[in-house]
Order: C-alpha cells, then sequence, then structure tokens
C-alpha cells in the first residue's frame, strides 16, 4: 500500500488527511497573519570604500556656522 | 540584580582587553623566537594564525573565568534539578508549546510530551499551554505513528489542547515549519516555546519562563541553557557529564557577558510571538548554496533581527529544569557537526550585514570559528612541522667565500614549552576551576563523591584529548567540502543506540588513522626528535575506530554508571521528568497501541 501512494503522489498529499478525519479537529481555525521575509543589505569592499570616500569628503567640508539668532520678544504686556 | 547598562559596558570592554593581551602576551612569545633568526613567510603566517587560534581560546577562557566568578559570587545560580525553587505565578498569556519533528520516533517525542504535560499539571499552569506538533514528516511509517501517538496524547490530556498539523511541503526545514505555524496561528498566542524533539522541559521550567516574559516586556526571547540526560552510551555519558559539571560555568560567563545582547540555540527556549514574526521572516542569503540561499542555522539569525528590531534576548541559566538529549555516539555527533558546520560557516556572509549590533556579529564569528578553528589548527601543526624541519636541517657553518660562518641552530624549547603550557592552561584551567566551584556550590555526593568526580574529570580529559584531533581531521574534511561547495542534506538525528558495529566504525575513521599513520611516520623519519612530543596528537585518530566502537556501546556505558563514574545529579537524585518519559516508553502504552491504530486506518 506505500509503495502505491508513493507512485504517484505525493508522499503524505491526501492519506494523511485521511488519517486525520475525525470528529474533533486537529488544528485550531486558521487565523492567517503575515511574517514577511526580513531584508539585509550586506557590506561589499565597493560599498565600504564609497562609506569612506563620502566621510573624507563630509569632513573635509567646512564645519557648519552656527550663529546664535536674536528674537526680541515685546514685553509690553508684562505687568509694570 | 541586574547590572546596568554601562557596567555590562564597561565589562565587555575588560574581557576585550583581557582576551587581546593575554593573545598579545603569547604571539609576542612566539614572535620572540622567530625573531632570533630572520622571520620568514613561513613564520610570519604561523604566526598569524597562532595569533588568532590563541584570541580563539583566550575568549572561552576569559568566558570560563567570568562564569566561575559569578557562580562563586552566587550572581549566577548553580544549576539544580531540584524544583519549586520559585513559586510560579499563573498568567494570563497564552503560549504554544511547539514541537517541530521530522521523521522522528513518534513515542519517544509524544512520551516526552505526555511527560512535560504531566510536569505542567503539577506546577499548576497547565491551563496556560496548548501543545502543537508540527510534522515535515515524508516517511509514510512516520506520520502514521505520529498521528497514533498524537490521537493517544490527546485522549490522555483532556484539560489541554493539543494539536497535529503535518505540512505537506517542507520548505525551509524547521524554520519554515515554525514560519507556517506562525502565519497559520500565531496571533493566537503571546508566546511560544520551541521545543527540540529531544527537549524536555519541567513545568516549572516553563513556567518561570513565562513568568519572566510576562515581567519584562522588552524582552522577546529567553534562552534557557538546557543540560543534557538520559545518555547510555560512554561518549553520550560523557557529553552529559561535561555538560553538567563544566557547562554551568560558561553558560553563566556568556550569559553576564552578553547581557541583553544574548543568543538563541534554536530550542528550550521561550519567544514572544508578535516580534518574531514582525522581524523573523528569514531573509534568503545571495548566492548558492552552500554558503547562500535558505538560512541554515536558523537560530543565530532569528536573535540577531531581534536585537536589530531593539528587542532584548536573554540567556537565563539560572532557570533549571531544561533539558536534552546528546547524539550517542561519535558517528552521530560528527554527523550533527557536519548540518551544524554548514549553518555557522554560512554566517560569516551576515557578519557583513548591514544594521546588525556588534554583538550579533560577534556571535556569528564566535559560531563560525567552532568548526573554521579545526582546519586552522590543522594548517598551524603543519607549519610547526615545516618550521622544526627547517630548523633541523640548517647547517651549523656557512660560507661567505674562503670565511666560515658560523649558523648554529638554537634550542628553543624552553619559549616553546612555555607557549605550549600557555596553550593548555587555556583549555584546562576553565574546567579545573569548573570543579572548584562545582564543590564549592555543591555536594560532591551529587557526582557520585568527590574521588569519582575528579576520576570523571580526569577520563573525561584523557578522552577529549584522544578525540580533540579527530574532530580537527573531520571538521577540516566538513570545511574544505562547504568551501568547495558540496551541500548536506536536512537529516533526522539520532536519538538512541544499540551501538555501532566495529566495521562500521572502521569504515568511517580510516582516513583519520591513515592519515595518524602517515604523518607518525614522516615525523618519526624525519623529525625524530620531535616524534614524542606529537603522540598524543597522532593516537587519538590512530584508534579512532576503536575509540568510536567501544564509547558507542551503552553496555560499557552502564558499567560505568555501575562503578560511579560519569555520574550526574539526574542519576545520583533521579529526575523526576526523565524517569517519567523512561516509564512510558518502557510501557509503550498508550502510544504504542495509538500508531497500531493508525497503521490499522492506513491498512483498512
Amino acid at each position: 500500500m506505500f509503495s502505491k501512494m508513493f507512485n504517484d503522489r505525493l508522499p503524505g498529499e491526501a492519506d494523511y488527511r485521511e488519517l486525520m478525519s475525525g470528529s474533533e479537529p486537529a488544528t485550531p481555525p486558521l487565523q492567517p497573519a503575515p511574517m514577511p521575509r526580513q531584508n539585509l543589505a550586506f557590506w561589499t569592499p565597493q560599498l565600504v570604500l564609497r562609506n569612506f570616500a563620502h566621510t573624507l569628503r563630509e569632513l573635509r567640508r567646512p564645519a557648519p556656522v552656527v550663529q546664535a539668532a536674536t528674537i526680541s520678544v515685546p514685553n509690553a504686556d508684562e505687568p509694570r | 540584580m541586574p547590572m546596568s547598562r554601562d557596567d555590562a559596558k564597561v565589562q565587555r570592554w575588560l574581557f576585550l582587553g583581557l582576551v587581546l593581551s593575554t593573545t598579545a602576551a603569547a604571539s609576542t612569545r612566539l614572535l620572540d623566537v622567530f625573531r632570533f633568526d630572520q622571520i620568514s613567510v613561513l613564520d610570519g603566517t604561523l604566526l598569524a594564525v597562532f595569533a588568532v587560534l590563541f584570541a580563539w581560546i583566550a575568549t572561552s577562557f576569559w568566558i570560563a573565568c567570568l562564569g566561575a566568578h559569578s557562580l562563586w559570587r552566587g550572581t549566577g545560580q548553580s544549576r539544580t534539578i531540584a524544583d519549586g525553587v520559585l513559586p510560579v505565578i499563573a498568567s494570563r498569556s497564552r503560549t504554544a508549546l511547539v514541537m517541530p519533528i521530522y521523521n522522528e520516533d513518534a513515542q519517544h517525542v509524544c512520551a516526552r510530551l505526555q511527560a512535560m504535560l504531566d510536569s505542567l499539571r503539577q506546577a499548576g499552569v497547565i491551563a496556560q499551554f496548548d501543545v502543537f506538533m508540527l510534522s515535515d514528516s515524508n516517511e509514510p511509517r512516520c506520520w502514521a505513528a505520529e498521528v497514533g501517538a498524537w490521537r493517544a496524547l490527546r485522549a490522555s490530556n483532556k484539560d489541554t489542547h493539543i494539536y497535529y498539523r503535518k505540512r505537506e511541503r517542507n520548505t525551509g526545514h524547521k524554520s519554515g515549519n515554525i514560519a507556517a505555524f506562525c502565519r497559520d496561528w500565531g496571533t493566537l498566542y503571546d508566546y511560544m516555546v520551541i521545543l527540540d524533539a529531544d527537549s524536555l522541559m519541567t513545568g516549572q521550567a516553563l513556567g518561570r519562563l513565562v513568568n519572566t516574559m510576562d515581567a519584562n516586556p522588552r524582552v522577546a526571547l529567553v534562552q534557557a541553557p538546557p543540560l543534557l540526560v538520559g545518555g547510555d552510551s560512554v561518549f553520550a555519558r560523557m557529553q552529559q557529564f561535561a555538560s553538567w559539571v563544566y557547562g554551568p560555568v560558561y553558560v553563566a560567563g556568556l550569559a553576564r557577558l552578553t547581557g541583553e545582547d544574548g543568543n538563541y540555540w534554536g530550542h528550550n527556549a521561550i519567544i514572544r510571538v508578535k516580534p518574531f514574526m514582525e522581524n523573523c521572516g528569514l531573509p534568503l542569503l545571495p548566492g548558492r548554496p552552500p554558503l547562500g540561499g535558505e538560512i541554515l542555522s536558523h537560530d543565530f539569525v532569528e536573535a540577531a533581527l531581534l536585537r536589530r528590531a531593539g528587542w532584548e534576548v536573554r540567556m537565563a541559566p539560572e532557570i533549571a529544569g531544561s533539558f536534552e538529549a546528546s547524539p550517542p555516539t561519535l558517528i552521530d555527533y560528527l554527523k550533527r557537526d557536519r548540518r551544524w558546520c554548514q549553518g555557522n560557516i554560512q554566517h560569516v556572509k551576515l557578519i557583513f550585514a548591514q544594521g546588525l549590533r556588534t554583538s550579533s556579529r560577534l556571535h556569528f564569528a564566535l559560531g563560525a570559528m567552532s568548526y573554521l578553528a579545526s582546519p586552522l589548527w590543522l594548517i598551524a601543526v603543519v607549519l610547526f612541522c615545516a618550521h622544526a624541519l627547517r630548523v633541523e636541517n640548517a647547517t651549523a657553518v656557512t660560507y661567505e667565500g674562503r670565511y666560515p660562518i658560523l649558523n648554529w641552530p638554537l634550542s628553543h624549547s624552553v619559549a616553546f614549552i612555555s607557549i605550549a603550557v600557555a596553550t593548555l592552561a587555556m583549555l584546562f584551567v576553565p574546567k579545573a576551576l569548573s570543579i572548584v566551584v562545582l564543590l564549592r556550590n555543591e555536594p560532591a555526593a551529587r557526582y557520585g563523591g568527590t574521588t569519582r568526580l575528579v576520576g570523571g574529570c580526569l577520563i573525561e580529559n584523557a578522552l577529549s584529548v584522544l578525540l580533540a584531533p579527530v574532530f580537527m581531521l573531520s571538521h577540516s574534511w566538513f570545511v574544505a567540502n562547504i568551501l568547495t561547495g558540496r551541500t548536506t542534506r536536512w537529516a533526522t538525528q539520532p536519538r538512541g543506540s544499540a551501538g555501532i558495529g566495529l566495521r562500521r566504525a572502521v569504515t568511517a575513521f580510516a582516513p583519520h588513522s591513515l592519515a595518524a599513520l602517515i604523518v607518525g611516520f614522516g615525523i618519526w623519519r624525519w623529525l625524530p626528535g620531535e616524534f614524542w612530543w606529537c603522540v598524543p596528537f597522532l593516537l587519538g585518530p590512530a584508534v579512532a575506530a576503536a575509540l568510536a566502537w567501544l564509547t558507542s556501546k551503552p553496555s560499557l556505558g552502564h558499567a560505568m554508571r555501575r562503578h560511579g563514574l560519569f555520574l550526574v545529579p539526574s542519576e545520583t537524585e533521579g529526575l523526576a521528568i526523565l524517569e517519567r518519559v523512561e516509564l512510558l516508553l518502557r510501557g509503550r502504552g498508550a502510544e504504542a497501541g495509538a500508531a497500531q491504530v493508525g497503521h490499522k486506518v492506513l491498512a483498512a
């Protein structure tokens, strides 16, 4: 019987369901939810060099000058 | 009290400093030897390989020292199988006990599940747990037995849900199996405890894992490091003795060092399902198998992905009651290593993945080094022999024209001996520390008394010395195979054994013996002065077949047990959950009958 089963279909495809048929369900009702495949980008020598060059360019750039802003706040509404 | 982040950082820098300074001290000693003559390319290569290997053993050494310090001070609890140390509090969280299986012995699997359910019932927390048998089996006789055993299990545990699901295509192997469970029913559960077919966890341990997760909402995974139990053969008993005696020190050190950057070992761990589903869908690696494609060793990667997403991954050696079984024979152990080797070498690629934490990269590097160290040791041995050959053949006098120049080969024996002693200290001092800590924290009677404990350690060390070169040769072969593109298939791990035949052992280890004899003859012929130094390294591979054959014998293992050797507390004091499994298997009661029901249904 097993050899027949193997010859004409995937192992365990339909017979498994025959075995599982019973009064109680074998599993809880399906609650489908996504489990997305994660993406990984890898460091390559080219990427490392490009990043290094970018960092050097950034370092050579003159540092941005920060000027203190003067904001006048009217105090006319303050109690005298 | 948990360590603050700043303290943990200081500790890690201190650890790094200790590893680097130890390595630098040993390497400069070797450099001094080479510098005396001129440093050749051979010397430079040998020095580089030696530095990498010494850094590797220094890492293990300092982890063990850290662990020994923790256990000595009592900050990391010593492992005990005495249940009921802490009361387990009932939780409102729902937890799935997930048992992925692939052509396993269904009776063994269900006996373990039954024992765990009994233990959960005893702890009063069974209502929080549902059980899922997730089958990937593709052999009809296996899944027929699984269905029968599952039915029997469900019939005798009406107070909980026991589910069975079989995948029609086992894509992604074990990690794919768990991912499929998450996609189908993950949203029903707060946590899942991943089990292996040989896992065994007490109700107390499972309850404490759930309580730990409830109390730490930033933690996504807690690994309860398993101890080995239930070994019959000499090999399995030796492994389990080592896991009980030396294991706690290493695990305590690792847990202390890694903190929230812990690792996942693939089973006997609890996982918060939601972040796992959001962050742990495994990526495909660029390139073709064996180094590219599907990720084989999923556990380290899943831990790294959880850390990338900001979740904590913890190791909890203080949670007692987490067990697994050892492969019964040396051959089975090496077969498992072949799979693990491929998975860990695949991780080398992930060291260069963007966005991962440095600690995750270190876990990948250490895992890969477990196997890459072997070919490096082999290269180091060959280079040392080449160096010795060069020194041996150096002429005492060379001439510049008619003028003789003395060129006495100087003996560097003292320097080499000091390097050898340092290397041996890195390997054996942690074991000695483990025994000292164990004798301080636990009564020696749990291991059969001090004499038998020390005797067991001496035998274990002698066997380890013989087996180490066998592992070195086998792992080197595995690495060479993997790097030349030969892949391994997903296989079921043997869980019990009646021993291996001598013919099988000879066939498996003939290459090792042949290599040892050829190298031994070469050294005796061309480096007679070094021959006796090399005997300990050559003896193991030369007699590997006999070793594998003898250590596979359960009868010899039983005899050792009778004489009090390699005793562990699960044997001296008894371990209720393990005894329950053995009782169920001896009786072959419900499961065996149920398996027959399955076969009858098929035959009808």
